[in-house]
């Protein structure tokens, strides 16, 4: 070979191997996306889109849940007050229809913290005179007379304190129930069913970050968490794969925590069930409070769902106290 | 000559350069195909459930002594509360043994698929595919399933793992990566799961490796599943597969709900919505296996060590203290169903 030759072997080469890092760059296939399906996120605040016409909204404090459609938007829980602005700034990365209605799942600071800030706000999130009114709010009503009692300011109280089992109506094409869960979280809870777009929103009553929150002042009972937990697997229906088995289907917005399907609660309905079979066949046996405790009944659960604000022992305190009254060794303290 | 030197050395190093971009993909080993567990290619029946029949054509499966012989009943199933090798630590075994085997028969429990952490182990032969773009170019492997296995991609173009807020399924979300010849997939965002079908808990904080390695015809998975809620080290477990010459099929024979899995109920509960499981201390099933192999029962309640050859050292330890009095006889051994 000589050296004209090599040369224009060696320029082929090259350009060769320049043109295929070329194609090679170029085809590489784009990362996905996954804020493609997420809002803002002014505050900490995340609007993840669910299934159809509903969104989650993640804050430090809880799950907000939003509804769409061209007759306006419907949002449930309104977050911890002082939230109001990050809350707004996300609804309106999701949609620039005015808020026609606020659902509270119960009277806690992350359900209604806010409602007064969304009801006085002109036209509700549009910020735009006229644009619609102020938001109906529609609320157990167990939760009007906490807020009452609070001396939560007027204009965040329920426009609408059902009293019936459940609360139905059609928005954004949409049939929505508002289902009340009995001395659950307390004697105020409600979770919503959004049917078409086949999602649960489940307020207090579910979480996959701690043990269910029970405000025994409150007329919550564990008992009522657990029938809560029923219901909403009930109403859930997995999805079954020909020749597989079930995953996904109805999915489930928490109080706090990941997103869920049946499954998750069906894991989380057991864990309440198991531990207050063991708490209650100590107090069967005459165990004191301490003695349950130091049996450790939640030693299988604690890792995974005892907080700081809500510890194992806490969770423990509420299920004796609950267990306990009216036995011989009734005595444990309310909590919460 | 030395300025066609510099021109050919361009060229090379150019080549080289993309030889090394291309390298994950040019140099991989090819894991694309169905595979099956060795055996005798012959048509496998097995009774998942009074009425429901899973019909299995091509080799045996690894599990199959927990499926089809590790019981009573004539169903099979993995024996109640044995725990061996499992590293449980102690809210894992206090999970393990609240585990009762009637929450098979609670409609809610009754088509969960099998957990990503157990997958390899039931029936059925992996097919594995290549998920390519527009380009051409590798995006992901697709492993479907068969029996109560959920489909899973095993994404290799570096897309991240999702956040917090994202759902936990029961295939999780895997991303991998080639190591030399051998796929290395991280799994996350799975749901609660088992790694035995008597109870033995892995929790939704569990995470996996799977190193899938293949030598010729035989593809080596070797899953590792480290939970740190349930497990005091990870649990470490793996198959062989070999490549089929054929493509298996795998169908349930009920007449009612042909392919498909609908709860309802078969054992009636006084409960409405019961969750069948053991109080503390009352598990029936403790001490049949230790019984059976002779053995300390602690040695069968999940412990790291038990797992390890040194540990028969201890066991003839025990077994010096604690002699065979009468011959063994045959135990019939609780089972946890044909699931």
């Amino acid at each position: 070979m000589d050296g004209s030759a090599r040369r224009t072997r060696g320029i082929r080469l090259a350009a060769t191997a320049a043109g295929l890092l070329g194609i090679v760059v170029g085809s590489a296939p784009a990362r996905p996306v996954l804020t493609a399906q997420a809002g803002a996120d002014p505050g900490g605040i995340q609007a993840v889109h669910v299934r159809e016409q509903v969104w989650m909204l993640v804050t430090p404090d809880g799950n907000l849940a939003l509804q769409v459609g061209e007759e306006g938007a419907l949002l449930v829980d309104t977050g911890r007050s002082g939230t109001s602005d990050a809350v707004r700034a996300v609804i309106r990365g999701v949609t620039s229809q005015p808020l026609r209605y606020i659902v509270n799942t119960s009277a806690g600071p992350a359900q209604n913290g806010n409602n007064a800030a969304f009801r006085t706000s002109p036209g509700g999130v549009l910020d735009q005179p006229g644009s619609g009114g102020e938001p109906e709010i529609i609320a157990r009503e167990g939760v009007l007379l906490r807020m009452h009692a609070a001396g939560y300011p007027v204009a965040g109280w329920p426009t609408d304190a059902y009293l019936e089992r459940e609360r139905s109506l059609r928005f954004n094409g949409e049939p929505i129930d508002i289902i009340h869960v009995p001395s659950a979280y307390s004697d105020g809870d409600s979770i919503v069913y959004f049917r078409r777009s086949d999602v649960v929103v489940a307020g207090e009553v579910y979480s996959t970050k701690r043990f269910p929150l029970v405000a025994r002042e409150h007329g919550g009972t564990v008992e009522g968490v657990l029938a809560g937990l029923n219901r909403i697997v009930d109403i859930a229906v997995p999805d079954v794969v020909v020749n597989s088995f079930a995953e996904g289907g109805t999915l489930i917005i928490p109080g706090s925590g990941r997103l869920s399907d049946q499954d998750d609660v069906v894991e989380y309905r057991d864990m309440v069930h198991i531990v207050r079979d063991r708490v209650a066949d100590l107090v069967a046996k005459q165990r004191s409070l301490e003695q349950v405790k130091a049996a450790r009944p939640l030693i299988d659960y604690d890792g995974r769902y005892s907080v700081p604000e809500w510890t194992a022992s806490m969770f423990i305190d509420a299920l004796y106290a609950e267990l306990a009254r009216g036995t011989s060794n009734d005595g444990g303290g309310a909590v919460r | 000559m030395g300025r066609f030197s510099v021109w050919l050395r361009a060229g090379i190093a150019a080549c080289g350069a993309l030889l090394m971009w291309t390298a994950p993909a040019a140099a991989q080993v090819d894991i694309v195909g169905v595979w099956q567990q060795p055996g005798n290619g012959l048509v496998t029946l097995v009774d998942v459930r009074p009425g429901s029949r899973f019909e299995f054509r091509g080799g045996q499966y690894e599990d199959m002594w927990e499926r089809c012989c590790g019981g009573g009943a004539g169903r099979g199933g993995p024996v109640a509360a044995d725990f061996i090798g499992i590293p449980l630590n102690e809210a894992g075994r206090a999970r393990a043994m609240a585990h009762d085997d009637s929450l098979w028969e609670v409609p809610e429990h009754q088509c969960q698929p099998h957990h990503a952490a157990y997958a390899y182990w039931g029936v059925g032969a992996p097919t594995i595919n290549a998920v390519l773009n527009d380009a051409g170019r590798l995006v992901a492997y697709r492993v479907e399933g068969t029996y109560r296995r959920m489909p899973r991609e095993i994404w290799m173009d570096g897309r991240p793992h999702p956040p917090d807020y994202a759902r936990h399924t029961w295939a999780g979300f895997t991303t991998g990566e080639w190591r030399g010849n051998t796929l290395v997939a991280r799994t996350t965002h799975l749901k609660k799961g088992w790694v035995r079908r008597n109870g033995a808990p892995t929790s939704d904080q569990a995470t996996l490796l799977t190193y899938f390695t293949r030598h010729g015809d035989v593809l080596t998975v070797t899953v590792f599943v480290d939970d740190p809620l349930y497990y005091t080290e990870p649990y470490i477990k793996s198959t062989d597969y070999r490549l089929a010459p054929t493509v298996p099929t795998a169908s349930f024979d009920d007449a009612g709900t042909p392919g498909t899995c609908y709860g309802h109920t078969t054992v009636v509960f006084s409960d409405e919505h019961p969750v069948p499981h053991w109080l503390p201390g009352q598990n029936p099933g403790v001490g049949d296996r230790a019984k059976a192999l002779h053995v300390p029962v602690e040695a069968t309640l999940g412990h790291a060590e038990s797992a390890y050859p040194e540990f028969i050292d201890q066991i003839r330890a025990w077994r010096e203290q604690n002699p065979i009095e009468t011959p063994p006889t045959a135990v019939l051994e609780r089972d946890s169903g044909g699931r």
